[in-house]
């Protein structure tokens, strides 16, 4: 699962996931493998509740920096 | 690798407003309407089409339009039906090992109690389009087309049915 993220390959699955489609118990049962990380790159809950899906850059680039090389799962 | 879980927009609701009906749901800092909870249930529905249904519609043609990484499309339906084809689909996508899983989580086989701690749609495949009436349907489908949905997605949105 090498992916090309800002130029560099690195590792990961991006699960996109409409509400209530069990995408939070998927990535539980996903990170029962052991070299299986979760991160969570969704953006803060905003005051008008709509964004829970919606990805935060910056928490991306810190999950890619943190599992260089290794595999990861993003929610 | 790209993973997208989607299902039926009118199971999707209806379970959004369960899950926002549950005396511990979130709703804090967050703008509902302070009076949601004494909504009744054709009201609760309306406030969400209105207000969340747009965003669902364009997460889900963001994901279709999306095309740099690889994609799969999973389906709560094939979720609720069997979990663990579900998941054995998954793992053998990603290339590894098999993971085992409860058998189905559908409500015919485990407590309210349990499905409520876990956090999954907690309806039957179809229980959306028994609750939503004919108006609010109508209007899902009418956003729908309205979003411009390529037609061969269209159906399973509003039925879940491919």
């Amino acid at each position: 699962m090498i992916q090309k993220f800002n130029n560099k390959l690195t590792s990961g699955i991006l699960l996109a996931s409409q509400p209530q489609s069990a995408s939070t118990y998927t990535v539980d049962k996903l990170s029962q493998r052991e070299n299986i990380r979760i991160e969570n790159i969704a953006r803060d809950l905003d005051p008008y509740g709509v964004v829970e899906q919606d990805l935060d850059v910056k928490k991306l680039e810190v999950a890619l920096a943190l599992n260089n090389n290794s595999s990861f799962v993003a929610k | 690798m790209l993973l997208v879980l989607t299902g039926n927009f009118p199971d999707a609701l209806v379970s959004l407003v369960d899950q926002y009906s549950l005396p511990n749901s979130a709703k804090e800092g967050a703008y509902f309407p302070k009076s949601l909870d004494s909504y009744d249930i054709e009201r609760k529905c309306d406030y969400f089409i209105y207000f969340h249904m747009h965003w669902h519609l364009k997460f889900f043609i963001s994901w279709i339009r999306y095309d740099e990484f690889p994609k799969v499309w999973l389906r709560f339906e094939d979720f609720k039906e069997n979990n663990q084809a579900y998941f054995d689909q998954i793992t053998s996508i990603l290339g590894i090992e098999r993971i085992n899983v409860e058998a189905s989580v559908s409500k015919d086989i485990l407590s309210d109690d349990i499905i409520s701690k876990i956090r999954v749609n907690r309806g039957i495949k179809g229980r959306g389009r028994k609750i939503l009436n004919a108006r609010q349907l109508e209007l899902i489908k009418k956003m729908i087309e309205l979003a411009g949905v390529p037609y061969e997605y269209r159906n399973y949105l509003l039925t879940g049915n491919v």
